[in-house]
């Protein structure tokens, strides 16, 4: 067998060569496993003569080989005709089978065979890198981390490498010669043989991925297929099988966490959308990105209409948002305690802003979250907290004035009813002028008395530490007496009354003599801001209106108005735009007192020039912890 | 047309038969009690002038008094107390309150209940002379029933005829006093 890894060739020498010659230079020159390469036949002149005729003859002197062997077994892959005239050539030609190769070297006997012998000695190193790669690739296969088989036609397993039985779990022979239906009688395996058979009809290379039931447990596979193609002819398949088991629970573990992530996305989103603060997402531009339903109600602004545009323009100064807006991109984080949004209507809504910058992965900023908390009641709570204070410590200091001053007023006027009295009685002895002018004085003193009294009277009326009588009340029944109490202030104004109560008002828990106090007080405003438009004719409308939890009376007229900037003020102490010696200043400071004792509330709606509206919210009943009396000290 | 609306009219509301009002002012404001007096007086009141709760009482103690006008605040005593003091000795007086203060406190409202009726400084002199003729003619009213009453309980008791009328005498002499 060794030689047939070996080139044989045969040397066919020649008639007239001295053989015995050749033989002992070939045995000095090389060692004896080099020899055997070499038949060597001889063709002596007689043989060399009957060539032609008797190829089978004894006569022709063989060395190694007869000139028979070169059709046999080991038949020669090189025939090297030395020293043969022509008509020998031929003539062995004929004699030898066609598949032989005859060549024929003119040169001399000895530099042949060492040539030939350098030519054999390369092909025999080829022959050994050769052995040795293939043996490394045999290594390769078996040792390889990755299962290899191989399949004949009929899909029958032809080998499977050490990878490969480990993962199949069987030992070779088990193996070799069967199909995987044999191999996994209970595990469908369809999907496999339909991808080999593919293969196998194709010629080209498939991919398969599948379960395999092996070891008793599913195997999770991708498997590669690939043709063995010999002489043009496809003669089984390559398989090469990746477990991909691991790979498929990490797959699953992360579809897991990627649910879970879903939930948690949706969870948050969820959070954003029902807040009902609001809260929207700019881009680093600070135009809106998103914008949630708390959003959406606070301002009025359908989603749809808002995405897009600048967030500034919700603000009602958008240079003090990008101020913020940049502070956020440049700090992170930017907090105001009071914004002014404006909504759809262009009503101001106060909102608590918190913008929180988010970078993207890079560290450049991606976008802006806008967290905002409507503090509109809150802050008009805290202003009317301030403002009852106020009013309360102002209002202590001035009705304690207004006691010390009650009494010399008193004794004025007293006085001045004296002088009256005597001068009508002793009229006689005075000039008439002099008594006219004596009279008339005495007469504004009284009335200028009155005029101080309607102050210092006012002002104790903050004092006045009225028990509430809680009762059940009649809206519509109280303000009906109220515009009685005023019926001669009303005919007098010629104002027209237009009450629009709603029907069905529920009856509600409050003091009905400090209500009474309220309404007469909001009407007689109404009243005198008419009077100051006296080419108009004056209309007070009264409204009430109720929900479940508080009901609401309106009173507006079409008087004079208040400009923008006083509307702040009407409910402070002693401010007045009413001109002097007609308002005290005190009115509506009172009204704001009880209906904050009450725990109700006044609001002042008014345009300059055209008309005023006050809306009082009174609650169904009173609260049960009563606020803190502004005025429960007494002097 | 009120009372006391024409200045001349010395003692309007006032029966030929029935004797002038006896009136007392309280104030410690020394002004305002001298200047009331004189022209209470002018309207032909019988008027007598404290200057502090003290003198009050002591008037109290030597006069009867159909209407007393008292301060709610004075630094020896206050009106209530005054108040309290001559209702003690004198149960019928009416009293009428004067304040320069509007509070409420519980003392006020005590006191609102036994006084006639309430005055916030500065008042108008016309009210307040209508409120005293008022008063003298509820204190009158008052009375009488009190005397009709006892009167009537004298008459239904078991005491001989003798002593009924002795009794009644008592009574009779009693009132008039008063």
């Amino acid at each position: 067998m060794s030689m047939s890894r070996n080139r044989i060739t045969t040397l066919i020498v020649g008639a007239g060569h001295p053989l015995a010659e050749l033989m002992s230079e070939l045995e000095s020159q090389f060692s004896p496993p080099e020899l055997p390469l070499l038949g060597v036949i001889d063709l002596d002149p007689e043989a060399k003569a009957a060539a032609g005729q008797n190829p089978g003859s004894d006569r022709i002197s063989v060395l190694g080989h007869t000139l028979e062997d070169l059709s046999g077994d080991v038949a020669p892959e090189l025939v090297v005709l030395a020293g043969c005239d022509e008509a020998t050539r031929t003539a062995l030609g004929r004699r030898l089978p066609d598949s032989l190769q005859l060549e024929h070297r003119s040169a001399p006997l000895l530099a042949i065979v060492t040539r030939l012998a350098d030519e054999n000695r390369a092909l025999r190193a080829d022959s050994r890198r050769l052995k040795e790669a293939r043996l490394r690739l045999r290594q390769f296969v078996e040792t390889a981390p990755l299962s290899i088989y191989i399949k004949d036609t009929d899909l029958r397993y032809r080998h499977l490498n050490q990878h490969a039985l480990l993962l199949f779990g069987f030992d070779e022979e088990s193996v070799v010669g069967k199909t995987d239906h044999t191999l996994f009688p209970s595990g469908n395996v369809r999907w496999l043989q339909n991808v080999e058979q593919e293969t196998l009809r194709s010629g080209q290379t498939h991919y398969a991925t599948g379960i395999l039931p092996v070891r008793e447990r599913e195997t999770h596979v991708h498997v590669t297929l690939f043709p063995i193609v010999e002489n043009q002819k496809i003669e089984g398949l390559y398989g090469l099988v990746e477990d991909t088991t691991d790979l498929f629970v990490s797959e699953q573990k992360l579809q897991q966490v990627d649910g879970q992530l879903d939930e948690t996305q949706k969870y948050l989103r969820e959070v954003l959308e029902n807040s009902k603060d609001m809260i929207f997402l700019t881009d680093p531009q600070g135009r809106i990105l998103t914008f949630n339903s708390g959003a959406e109600n606070a301002l009025g602004y359908p989603r749809d209409e808002v995405v897009g545009r600048p967030a500034h323009e919700l603000c009602s100064t958008p240079g003090a948002f990008d101020k913020l807006f940049e502070e956020a991109i440049l700090d992170g984080h930017a907090t105001r305690y009071e914004a002014e949004f404006l909504d759809r209507n262009g009503d101001s809504i106060i909102c608590n802003i918190s913008l929180t910058k988010i970078d993207d992965h890079q560290g450049m900023p991606l976008e802006v979250v806008c967290l905002c908390r409507d503090i509109t009641t809150r802050l008009r709570l805290k202003n009317d907290l301030i403002r009852s204070e106020r009013l309360a410590a102002v209002g202590q200091m001035a009705s304690g004035v207004a006691h010390e001053i009650n009494n010399p007023l008193a004794v004025i006027d007293t006085i001045a009813g004296l002088v009256e009295e005597t001068l009508a009685a002793d009229a006689p002895q005075l000039a008439p002028e002099t008594r006219d002018i004596l009279m008339k004085s005495m007469n504004r003193l009284h009335y200028q008395v009155k005029r101080c009294t309607s102050i210092t009277h006012s002002l104790l009326g903050f004092v006045r530490n009225t028990k509430t009588g809680m009762v059940k009340v009649d809206l519509e029944a109280l303000l009906d007496e109220c515009l009685n109490v005023l019926g001669i202030e009303i005919r007098r104004s010629r104002a027209e009354i237009v009450r629009m109560f709603s029907t069905e008002l529920p009856t509600f828990i409050s003091d009905p003599m400090l209500l009474q106090q309220v309404f007469v007080n909001l009407i007689k405003n109404a009243l005198d801001a008419i009077a100051e438009v006296p080419d108009r004719a004056g209309v007070i409308e009264i409204t009430t209106s109720g929900n479940g939890d508080h009901l609401t009376v309106t009173i507006q007229d079409n008087g004079v108005g208040i400009a923008k900037q006083e509307q702040e003020k009407v409910f402070d102490l002693f401010h007045t735009t009413k001109p002097a010696g007609r308002g005290t200043g005190l009115g509506l400071s009172i009204v704001h007192d009880i209906l904050y004792r009450l725990g109700g509330s006044v609001r002042l709606v008014s345009e300059e020039g055209q008309w005023s509206r006050f809306v009082i919210e009174l609650p169904m009943k009173p609260p049960e912890t009563p606020l803190p009396d502004p005025t429960s000290m007494t002097f | 047309m009120r009372l006391g609306a024409d200045p001349c009219r010395k003692n309007p509301g006032m029966t030929e038969d029935q004797p002038a009002i006896r009136l007392l002012i309280v104030d410690d404001e020394e002004d305002l009690a001298t200047f009331l007096a004189h022209r209470l007086r002018n309207r032909g009141l019988l008027v007598t002038m404290a200057l502090s709760g003290a003198e009050a009482v002591s008037a109290a103690h030597e006069n009867t008094f159909d209407v007393a006008i008292v301060d709610l605040k004075m630094p020896d005593l206050d009106g209530i107390t005054v108040m309290e003091e001559i209702r003690n000795l004198q149960p019928f007086t009416e009293i009428l309150m004067l304040t320069g203060h509007g509070s409420h406190d519980s003392a006020w409202e005590a006191g609102r209940l036994q006084a006639f009726r309430y005055l916030l400084k500065p008042f108008d002199f016309d009210d307040l002379f209508d409120l005293i003729l008022k008063a003298a003619e509820h204190r009158r009213k008052r009375m009488s029933a009190k005397f009709e009453d006892q009167l009537e309980s004298l008459m239904s008791s078991t005491t001989s005829p003798r002593d009924l009328i002795e009794e009644c005498e008592k009574l009779r002499r009693e009132y008039e006093q008063e």
